[in-house]
């Protein structure tokens, strides 16, 4: 048999001799690179469930009694009760017990003082703004509920409200809006279902409500409250420069896999960290949440300037997104086009109403806190201590380039952090986590060639010893690792097949070799490193990219990921991570981390320094303290020393040091060089200085912040729950602690 | 020329990483829109903590209407602050805080201004405006009246096409001004206290490309007048230091001397230097001589040069549409006052940027003026904090090295010079510890030395008594045979090669002097003194530098061998091989002992090293012509003509070599690429 196929012809023989041999290369390398990394069973992690709110059917609501402005009452609560404009759909919500009306748009009386026309005009009286494209171009147009061609279809929703579709007849266009009235105050939402493209018209965005409770320009106290880091204040009635007029910035930033990373250089930025916006007006105020559909959201706050007389501020959804294609592989010329498909996601948006001692950023916090209690979103009230913890990072090294190579220079082996734990012990710190960093076999941060580990620090022997030395002082040890972006130099990732792909369905690109790798690869692959931690005892890993600090889409073909989606399985890791070790930190900590780690690094507490923010408020701050610890800029690499180490006391901030045993210099060519000060003999008695300050806070720890304010002129009083004031003065340069336990 | 070539690396290399600050989030804190770079010695650009810090902006709240294109920002000795508040057509004064003091200017009769776009303030109060829309220099009194105005001054230089559009002033002591006229390359306008013209001062030079002096050179003065003109920079800004001089800022790349420290006679103190920054628009000094340069550049905004004119700093960031404290939009004039603060003038974003000196700006400040006043011992303690601020910085060791070398401590400076990479320093300190041991040590030395001398060539001679006495087995008597020829041959080279013509070199003598030659590189990479490499070793790209020995070697002996074979040489391709081998020994023999003088000589006498490795090359270069002749037997003119034949050979094989090498990566770059595709889809 076998000798019959095989052919008598020299020629034909050698044919087949290569053939096979292609086969089996062939074979060989798919079977090489077949997909090794353990499942997400193994991890016990499911995939995201997506869920949509239903569209109501049923019998259309019947305008009660009209009131002389047009409004009837569409909805009620204990509280409030909801009246509605039905040819406009503009709303109040009257508070039953002042009388208080907040109204969704501006009064009839202020409109007759407006200066603009045509469609400004018309925005002002609609609660909404529709932006819509038509398919293939790029041109938005807008409309509101004065748009010609409207008609409206309210149904209620029990008794708590109604249901408004807005259906466009010239743009085949229609959408779904349901707003109801609760104890807090109103809620809309915008069904995924319920929006019905059947023209050509596209739905590019919709801004919703985006003059509730707009203050006019003159007159009125009161500020805007925007996420910008721990949060920001845009005072009324400022003269500002026209750049500085607006305010409008993607909820947790820019999605990385929108950004052209070609073009795009710009100034930093905090990115928001958490979706709550809101508005003082005299004694009354709202904080909104955007607690569906923030992964796609802006924040937009407008001041008086040419086009609007008002400050307001509101939320933008966006459903499309506009972006450059490419024309060819070869040249970076783009087209510039809209995404064909609609990001299918329900939007929610709550408005909460506060009034008197409550209504100001304090009192949104408290409110927001609320809220992330109430949907479990918050983590568990952390233990009281006596000794504040003092989170210690420790470099151990990184690879430079040696003769022509690359090697690694180690700057704290394990032994030296153990004689680093050892002595700061001695020297009275009490209570201590190290983040150990630089371990990593490839010598570079960004990488995912972690094991064996660098043998200069001491390898897996060294980490072990170092882990039980500190298991026996009770210092919690977390590795370092990365979890988003990668280079390929020093990835065992592909690019091409691993790395996520932009919106234009092309391989993400960074600068040089960067790339994003997919989630849920980079997931799976951390069982690895989670149980090749849990052997050598490490009691925690700490992600310094990815959960908590970057949120992106996956625009592959076959299993395309949202940013809510990348979100739900970064979520999942940390769990699986705080159940297998024991503990997980994050850095930033955006709020979808909240309640998934156990210590947030630099939890954002500097501003973008915007012309337009006026004064920066610990608004996060305030809604978390008490259930996480956290960090402000490592002590040591302060940009201004005093100022900053007197924010983490009035922020509420645990103390943090990031150093090595060997000098500074050391560090210079590695990946860490940025480092400028980092040589532990230098900094040991600062360390033990700020430590014994921070310490007098330790009391207040797990305690919920209950008050913040400006006494004076830089000056400012934190006050926890148990009546513990914190008064920080950035003129001095002083703190005090008073009240509370400690008397 | 190499600087050059550094500076721009180092700039480029600043917007490499800035582009990496966008992918990668901070491992250090970012809490500043911007980055700050420091301009290291002798090393390139790292980044640094902040050392200037925005701290507010003055928006125009409270200031009578809001700013309005402002075009220039002076800040008197008291600390106010005088902003020409061009589209609003008044000078704005503030106080020390940034709070409105008044206008001048705005209101209608004698004195009031249309579009000034610059302001200065004198010793004794009396404020100039540079009244650009009106073509006109305007003098206020200190308490705001009107004083008088200087239209165009008449002078026969002054042609009716030069039109008097003064955009910054500045004036002496004598109260000389000295006009910054807008689209001039004329210079600043000099005008006497009574408005006479007296010249034009300070004018930039165009700076010419070979190509422009071929032109010069070659061209009749017809052709010239056809080609397009050279022109210089024109003169931005001026501005009066505290010690008399006058600062004048130019942007372009036409001419060098961005940055111009003048004289009263006009001469440059910077000497004409080129500032790698072509986009400046203003410069302010301080009271030690330092300079803060206003850039239109993306990358920073603000670059800090010391006293001499190097650059240290660079911060801040420019951007369109900027809206960010720390960022600019079209930054226009800058100046300092008394507290180290800057003050920007922000033309598009209508405003005033102020940027507040943090505390590692102010101790660096203060231990960089002490180094260049030659103040080490009150320097001392600052150097010191700044190195407990920031370990990086390899000038805080230069400055600790130069305290130590005036303090005597030569061992702590060479230390301190090795740390900061400089070989003058290092050599300094070397040749006072040298010197300080000669002196001690003299008569020791001079007997340890005869005594080695002595002692090495009895033991030469014990040694080479006993070689001989003793039978040695044929194969060590081959080979060390061999080795005597090599050494022969260094100093008779005829002779020497003749004795290689058809003969056999043993091959472990060859590759053992091949591989001595690699390994004596190596040897003298490490065991060279610090004024070799004057930096860390680590950088020192081993490979490459042997690449550099061997590819040339090995080409030459293919190249030879090919060429003389064609040419009818004799030789034999073994011949080749082993008498370029033999020809290579000069460089084992005088590279050991130039390594170690290398440790024993300072910069001053490195003369010598340089003549033992110049002597080196010219006599390995004629070992390999003689060679040429000798193997192939040559006549001296064809040794000549084949070996040049040779040299053009070496280099088609390296033309065709790159060539080959790139078709064959394109080809692997195929295949990588069809691979991935397979598996891609796969």
């Amino acid at each position: 048999m076998l000798r019959k196929l095989w052919p008598s012809n020299g020629k034909y023989r050698l044919l087949l001799l290569f053939a096979l041999i292609v086969v089996v290369a062939v074979a060989s390398i798919v079977y090489g690179r077949r997909d090794k990394l353990p499942s997400l069973q193994a991890m016990g992690i499911a995939g995201p469930v997506p869920q949509f709110a239903p569209v109501l059917e049923g019998t259309a609501w019947q305008a009660g009694g009209i009131d002389g402005e047009g409004f009837a009452l569409a909805g009620d609560s204990a509280k409030y009760s909801l009246l509605l404009e039905p040819k406009t759909s503009q709303l109040v919500v009257l508070d039953k017990t002042g009388g208080y009306k907040w109204r969704s748009n501006p009064s009839p009386e202020q409109l007759k003082q407006e200066t603009v026309k045509g469609a400004l005009l018309e925005n002002l009286q609609s609660p909404f703004v529709a932006e819509v494209v038509v398919a293939g171009q790029t041109r938005r147009t807008m409309l509101s509920t004065l748009t010609k061609g409207l008609t409206i279809d309210y149904v209620p929703i029990g008794d708590a409200g109604v249901q408004a579709t807005y259906t466009y007849e010239k743009e085949k266009l229609s959408f779904v809006i349901q707003f109801t009235v609760t104890d807090r105050g109103l809620e809309a939402a915008v069904p995924s279902d319920g929006i019905r493209e059947s023209g050509d018209y596209w739905l590019y965005s919709l801004q919703l409500l985006p003059y509730f409770g707009a203050v006019p320009a003159g007159g009125e106290e009161g500020y805007l409250f925007v996420p910008d880091g721990p949060g920001g204040l845009i005072l009324y009635d400022r003269q500002r420069p026209s750049v500085a007029s607006g305010y409008e910035f993607p909820i947790y930033g820019d999605d990385p896999a929108h950004v052209n990373y070609d073009e795009n250089m710009q100034a930093q930025r905090e990115q928001i960290a958490y979706p709550l916006y809101g508005l003082r007006r005299g004694d009354r105020a709202f904080a909104a949440i955007v607690k569906e559909g923030a992964y796609t959201a802006k924040i937009k706050a407008v001041t008086p300037s040419n086009s609007s007389r008002y400050h307001s501020i509101g939320v933008s959804f966006g459903y499309r997104e506009e972006y450059g294609r490419k024309v060819s592989g070869i040249t970076k010329e783009t087209v510039k086009a809209v995404r064909k498909e609609r990001t299918a996601e329900d939007r929610r948006v709550e408005y909460r109403l506060l009034s008197g001692e409550e209504a100001d950023y304090v009192g949104m916090a408290h409110t927001y806190r609320d809220y992330l209690q109430e949907s479990g979103q918050l983590g568990a009230p952390l233990a009281a201590t006596d000794r504040v913890p003092l989170m210690l990072s420790i470099i151990g090294g990184g690879n430079k380039p040696q003769f022509g190579r690359s090697g690694y220079e180690a700057a704290t082996t394990f032994e030296q952090a153990e004689r680093i734990v050892r002595d700061l012990r001695e020297a009275g710190v009490a209570n201590m986590s190290v983040i150990y960093q630089g371990w990593q076999n490839s010598g570079h941060t960004y990488t995912d060639k972690r094991f064996p580990i660098v043998s200069e620090l001491g390898g897996e022997k060294g980490a072990r010893r170092f882990a039980q030395s500190m298991r026996e002082l009770g210092v919690p040890v977390l590795f370092d690792d990365y979890m988003a972006w990668k280079d390929e130099s020093h990835s065992s990732f592909y690019k091409k097949t691993d790395g996520i792909r932009g919106i234009d369905s092309t391989v993400l690109s960074g600068t040089g070799d960067a790339f994003i790798v997919n989630p849920v690869k980079a997931v799976r692959q951390q069982k690895l490193v989670v149980d090749a931690l849990k052997k050598i005892g490490i009691d925690g890993i700490h992600y310094v990219d990815g959960p908590g600090s970057i949120a992106f889409s996956d625009y592959r073909s076959n299993a395309p990921l949202t940013r809510g989606d990348t979100v739900h399985y970064y979520r999942e890791l940390l769990d699986y991570v705080r159940e297998q070790l024991g503990t997980a930190g994050v850095q930033r900590g955006e709020q979808y981390a909240l309640g998934h780690a156990d210590y947030i690094e630099e939890l954002p507490h500097s501003s973008s320094r915007d012309f337009i923010v006026d004064e920066t408020v610990p608004v996060y701050q305030i809604a978390v303290h008490g259930t996480v610890a956290y960090s402000t800029a490592p002590g040591n690499l302060r940009d201004v020393y005093e100022d900053e180490m007197l924010r983490a006391i009035e922020y509420g901030a645990i103390p943090s040091f990031t150093l090595t045993y060997a000098e500074s210099r050391v560090l210079k060519g590695t990946d860490y060089q940025d480092l400028f000060s980092t040589e532990y003999a230098v900094w040991k008695d600062r360390i033990l200085e700020d430590y014994d300050s921070f310490d007098r806070l330790a009391g207040v720890l797990h305690q919920p912040i209950a008050d913040h304010e400006k006494a004076a002129e830089g000056v400012y009083v934190t006050t926890y729950e148990d009546g513990t004031r914190v008064t920080v003065d950035y003129n001095t340069k002083q703190f005090g602690v008073e009240g509370g336990r400690s008397e | 020329m190499f600087g050059r070539i550094r500076k721009d690396l180092a700039v480029k290399a600043i917007a490499c990483m800035l582009l990496l600050g966008l992918w990668a989030p901070q491992l250090a804190s970012a809490q500043l829109p911007y980055y700050t770079w420091y301009n290291d010695l002798n090393a390139g650009n790292i980044r640094t903590q902040p050392i200037y810090v925005p701290d507010r902006i003055i928006d125009g709240n409270g200031m009578e209407g809001a700013l309005s294109s402002p075009g220039d920002i002076y800040i008197a000795d008291d600390d106010h602050v005088y902003i020409a508040d061009t589209g609003n057509n008044r000078i704005v004064e503030l106080n020390e805080k940034g709070e409105y003091v008044r206008s001048i200017g705005h209101e209608e009769g004698p004195g009031k201004l249309t579009q000034p776009e610059g302001v200065f303030v004198a010793e004794d109060g009396t404020i100039y405006a540079a009244n650009t829309g009106g073509q006109s220099i305007v003098l206020y009194a200190p308490d705001g009246s009107f004083l008088r105005e200087f239209k165009k001054p008449e002078a026969t230089a002054l042609t009716a096409d030069y039109h008097f559009l003064p955009t910054k002033i500045v004036a002496d002591r004598r109260g000389v001004m000295y006009i910054v006229v807008k689209d001039t390359f004329l210079g600043l306008l000099r005008m006497s206290p009574e408005g006479e013209f007296t010249g034009f001062f300070g004018a930039n030079k165009a700076k010419l490309s070979w190509l422009d002096r071929l032109k010069r050179a070659l061209l009749n003065e017809g052709q010239l007048a056809r080609e397009i003109a050279k022109q210089p920079n024109p003169i931005q800004n001026a501005t009066l230091s505290d010690d008399g001089f006058l600062v004048t800022t130019s942007s372009g790349k036409a001419s060098d001397g961005q940055i111009k420290k003048l004289n009263a006679g006009g001469f440059d103190a910077f000497g004409n230097k080129e500032f790698h920054q072509d986009n400046l628009v203003d410069t302010a000094i301080d009271r030690n001589g330092f300079l803060y340069g206003l850039n239109r550049n993306n990358i920073i905004s603000i670059s800090v040069y010391d006293p001499t004119g190097e650059a240290v700093f660079y911060f801040g960031s420019t951007q369109k549409g900027a809206r960010q404290l720390g960022i600019t939009d079209y930054g226009i004039s800058i100046d300092i006052n008394s507290a180290n603060e800057l003050w920007v003038a922000d033309n598009a974003s209508n405003l005033i940027q102020v940027f507040k000196r943090t505390s590692f700006g102010d101790t660096y400040m203060t231990a960089s003026h002490l180094y260049f006043e030659g103040d080490y011992e009150r320097s001392r303690s600052y150097w010191e904090e700044v190195i407990r601020q920031n370990g990086m910085l390899n000038i805080a060791y230069n400055g600790l090295g130069k305290i130590a070398l005036h303090d005597r401590d030569y061992a702590a400076a060479l230390d301190y010079f090795k740390q900061s990479n400089d070989p003058e320093g290092y050599s300094d300190a070397y040749w006072y510890i040298r010197y300080e041991w000669l002196k001690n040590n003299f008569l020791l030395a001079v007997v340890v030395l005869v005594a080695g001398i002595w002692g090495v060539s009895f033991g030469a001679r014990r040694l080479s008594a006993f070689v001989r006495k003793r039978s040695w087995p044929p194969l060590v008597r081959r080979y060390a045979g061999e080795l005597r020829d090599a050494l022969y041959l260094m100093f008779h080279p005829y002779n020497g090669f003749y004795r290689l013509k058809d003969r056999n070199i043993s091959v472990a003598v060859i590759v053992f002097l091949l591989a001595l030659a690699v390994a004596v590189h190596i040897w003298s990479v490490f065991a060279s003194g610090f004024i070799a490499y004057p930096y860390d070793l680590g950088e020192y790209n081993l490979p490459l530098s042997l690449a550099f020995l061997i590819v040339p070697w090995v080409t030459w002996v293919i190249a030879n061998y090919l060429v003389s074979t064609v040419k009818g040489g004799e030789g034999r391709f073994r011949e080749v091989l082993q008498a370029s081998t033999f020809a290579i020994v000069p460089y084992i023999v005088i590279t050991i002992p130039a390594t170690i003088l290398t440790n024993f000589v300072v910069l001053e006498e490195w003369i010598i090293i340089d003549l033992f490795r110049q002597a080196m090359w010219i006599w390995i270069i004629v070992l390999f012509l003689v060679m040429t002749q000798v193997i192939h037997n040559f006549d001296f003119t064809e040794a000549i003509k084949n070996a040049v034949i040779t040299l053009l050979t070496i280099g088609v094989i390296w033309v065709f070599a790159t060539i080959i090498s790139g078709l064959v990566y394109n080809f692997y770059d195929f295949i990588a690429q069809i691979y991935r595709e397979v598996t891609f889809r796969a």
